[in-house]
């Protein structure tokens, strides 16, 4: 592995649920409307389900798509919510009713991203090889050139407008809207299986399947390579700040620090607790809490800002733990609050004090 | 991390030519086991016709992988698809593959190896490679591909036996099964065959390695007789005029005293390397005199052919590049009255078909191996011969060891573990390989030098 463990022997802090709710079935993701009141999830039997924020009572399931639903994201203005499964369909649902706005059915594959503009009336899609920007009520306005293998992650520049970056084998993509083809190829012999910009868009991190992340500094191009993971890499997030990149891959979260001369030749930060691989891996929106989920069914909030200052002393961290199931999706709302989705169906939410 | 309760789901990998029955196959799978819960994940130009089956399209994606290993290669759309079929609450009995015409099966395997949400809930069931027995000559000669579908195989399916005759099938079947050592070979019309010999074979599970014993075609000996005969320094071998100037012969000697044909045929692959070796001509009237030594008996004389055997007295065999029959040998006592009937003897088939390029080498004695010689031995093998080895499979006597040693391995990759103990049972080493340009002298002496001491040859 790439360092070693920390010295320290953290206090752990018992963290409970405000509400927890059950879906029976494996929640594949999870999304907060923009104006705090619902949560949609969806599963792996192809349904959407929305869940009140107050109190984790249902408001509402239906079946949206064939085999699974993989994907369930609300716009930004909350007018919205759009849905991306595994037979290739992508749905946009009137917020209101939950009415059917568009229906957008693709070539074969699975809608495994989707993202909604920051305009409203936007939504772009990946599916099997390609990629597709379509209007909120199912227009097809740009049709992207076909890639050479499927696209794993596709994210939004966080600076530059109406730009953003798919990941496939072998390369990692930049593109913009309005043109058809890449603006820019960043090759990796490799598969890659997930993609995160820094949000200063100075740094794109890659999540590879040979047990390695990989780096490209931006706008010159040089990358980094960092071996050793126990297994493929599809966690990765960044805080606020740009500071640090975290990572999985592994029982541990991997921590490098991008501040001062960055990371090369550096030793990461290793954050051990989980008993299996992490699942999942999210920073909060701002601050420095680091949220895993992993195949234990256990959730560590971390607060890192003493990794900012020597010798200072971690705070506790805070744990949960679901028996028998694994953490199969997490997302943050606030700083201070974020809810888990799990494989048995269960979504917990959080508030942390 | 949670007990995995439920046992891993197997996947069964139908390969083989457009043409040859696969679909078909396929289809007779899902309708024949209708009521289990079964998903295909079919390729692209696939057609299942059965409707109510759980169908997902892939494109075949296969990736590299940056580990070291130069033959390492995934198939990526199965790590996506299988790791999200797996995450449904009504988990499915059963998943087939079925691939493109041409693929090398490799990738396949090997994500099973390489992966560790494929290889934590699944299992590589069985690779099936259905044949069309009147068409796979016209290719098998010529494509890598169809000899890779062969040579990886769990399960050969020989299909459209109806467009063939016997006589052609047995041909077809010896042929395969000197590629491939290890498959079930079934024969079929429309692909109908028995579920149990196509599903559940467990290919790949470590505790049934070499469950069924691989089946050896003989391979192709520079010798086609030996015979077992009691010798002494009065016994004399005589020859008459043959089709050939020459002849190659060797003695080797048994420690033990009774006849055995399975152990004559046993002793070959010790004569073989011997036959490799630099040997001495003789000439009528001379004499042989050393075992373990190969000689080649000048025949051109004409009439009667005598040599001496100037050996103690013992149970020797006699092994000899052509029959006996092709030079009307004997053996006879001193005053050349009594000719000797072999006390047991063992005819090598000569000129089977046989395909050069990719072929199974098994290997198999007593003795205990040095673990750590093993492993470098293994290791080195894998290193630099990885990419011609399509599978290998064993179990070894390790010597200080009560467990048995199984292991298995796709090109480059290897999995291996300490096994059940040895029970009341002889403690044996069984291994092979199946894959391209495979030098069997040199695999065989490779093991053996691994051998803590050499193998008893004697007779039990």
């Amino acid at each position: 592995m790439p360092g070693e463990r920390t010295a320290f022997e953290p206090q752990i802090t018992e963290l409970a649920p405000l509400w927890r709710t059950s879906l029976d079935d494996y929640v594949n993701e999870i999304s907060f409307s923009p104006n705090g009141d619902l949560l949609a999830a969806a599963d792996a039997s192809g349904g959407i389900s929305i869940v009140s924020l107050d109190d984790g009572k249902l408001r509402g399931k239906w079946q949206a798509h064939q085999l699974g639903t993989l994907k369930v994201q609300w716009s930004r203005s909350g007018k919205y919510l759009a849905s991306g499964g595994q037979d290739a369909k992508l749905i946009v649902y009137d917020s209101k009713d939950f009415s059917r706005v568009a229906e957008m059915s693709l070539r074969r594959g699975w809608i495994e991203n989707l993202l909604w503009h920051r305009k409203d009336d936007l939504l772009l899609a990946a599916c099997g090889k390609q990629v597709k920007l379509y209007s909120f009520d199912g227009h097809l306005i740009q049709d992207f050139v076909e890639q050479k293998s499927t696209i794993s992650d596709l994210v939004w520049h966080p600076q530059i407008p109406d730009m953003f970056a798919t990941s496939g084998y072998s390369q990692a993509t930049i593109w913009h809207i309005g043109q058809d083809s890449p603006r820019r190829t960043l090759a990796w012999k490799g598969s890659i299986l997930k993609i995160d910009y820094s949000p200063n868009g100075k740094v794109l991190a890659a999540g590879c399947q040979d047990s390695s992340a990989h780096v490209w500094l931006l706008p010159g191009g040089s990358d980094l390579r960092m071996d050793g993971y126990a297994t493929k890499v599809k966690e990765l997030t960044w805080d606020s700040d740009s500071t640090f990149l975290a990572s999985g891959g592994g029982p541990q979260a991997v921590i490098w620090d991008f501040s001062g001369k960055g990371p090369a030749g550096s030793k990461p930060e290793m954050l051990a607790g989980h008993d299996g691989f992490i699942s999942v891996l999210k920073f909060a929106p701002s601050g420095l809490l680091l949220a895993s989920g992993g195949l234990d069914g256990l959730i560590f909030i971390r607060d890192l800002s003493y990794l900012k200052k020597r010798k200072a002393q971690p705070a506790p961290w805070l744990v949960h733990h679901q028996e028998g199931a694994e953490v199969s999706c997490l997302n943050w709302r606030g700083a201070l609050s974020l809810a888990a989705g799990y494989s048995d169906g269960t979504i917990a939410f959080f508030q942390i004090k | 991390m949670p007990e995995n309760e439920q046992r891993k789901v197997p996947v069964t990998v139908l390969t083989g030519f457009l043409g040859s029955g696969k679909t078909t196959l396929l289809n007779r799978i899902l309708t024949e086991n209708h009521g289990k819960r079964i998903a295909v994940i079919e390729n692209e130009f696939g057609e299942i016709g059965i409707d109510d089956a759980l169908v997902v399209q892939s494109d075949e994606e296969i990736f590299e992988m940056n580990n070291g290993c130069i033959c390492c290669t995934v198939r990526g759309d199965l790590i996506r698809i299988l790791g999200n079929l797996m995450r449904r609450r009504d988990r499915f009995d059963y998943i087939l593959v079925e691939t493109t015409g041409l693929a090398d099966p490799a990738p396949v395997a090997q994500t099973f190896f390489v992966d560790d949400e494929v290889h934590e809930l699944l299992e590589l069931d069985g690779i099936v490679t259905v044949i069309d027995s009147k068409h796979v000559l016209l290719h098998l000669d010529s494509s890598p591909e169809c000899k890779e579908q062969i040579a990886f195989a769990d399960v050969i399916l020989l299909n459209k036996t109806d467009l063939v005759s016997t006589e052609e099938l047995d041909r077809l079947e010896e042929k395969i099964r000197a590629m491939n050592a290890m498959a079930k070979i079934f024969r079929s019309k429309d692909a109908a065959v028995d579920m149990d010999n196509i599903l559940n074979v467990k290919g790949f599970d470590l505790d049934r390695a070499l469950a069924v014993k691989p089946t050896f075609l003989e391979p192709e000996y520079p010798f086609e007789w030996v015979g077992q005969y009691e010798l002494d320094d009065t016994c004399k071998l005589e020859l008459q005029d043959g089709p050939d100037p020459s002849m190659n012969l060797l003695l080797m000697e048994y420690q033990g005293s009774k006849p055995h044909e399975t152990t004559l045929n046993g002793l070959a692959e010790q004569a073989m390397r011997q036959f490799s070796h630099e040997k001495t001509k003789l000439k009528p009237g001379e004499s042989l005199s050393r075992i373990d030594h190969l000689y080649e008996l000048n025949l051109n004389t004409p009439g009667t052919m005598t040599f001496n055997f100037a050996l103690k007295k013992g149970i020797y065999a006699v092994f000899t590049q052509h029959r006996p029959e092709e030079f009307q040998m004997a053996i006879k006592t001193n005053s050349g009255e009594q000719t000797l009937k072999p006390q047991a003897e063992h005819s090598f088939e000569a000129g089977h078909s046989h395909d050069n390029e990719v072929s199974s080498v098994g290997i198999e004695c007593d003795g205990n191996i040095n673990h750590i010689k093993f492993n470098e031995w293994l290791g080195c093998l894998l290193r630099e011969k990885g990419a011609d080895i399509f599978r290998m499979k064993g179990i070894v006597s390790v010597a200080g060891e009560d467990q048995r040693f199984v292991f298995q391995g796709v090109h480059m990759l290897f999995d291996g573990r300490p096994d059940r103990p040895w029970l009341d049972e002889k403690r044996i080493n069984q291994v092979i390989f199946i894959g391209r340009n495979l030098n069997r002298n040199e695999l065989v002496e490779g093991f053996q030098k691994c051998l803590v001491k050499e193998p008893h040859l004697s007779l039990k």
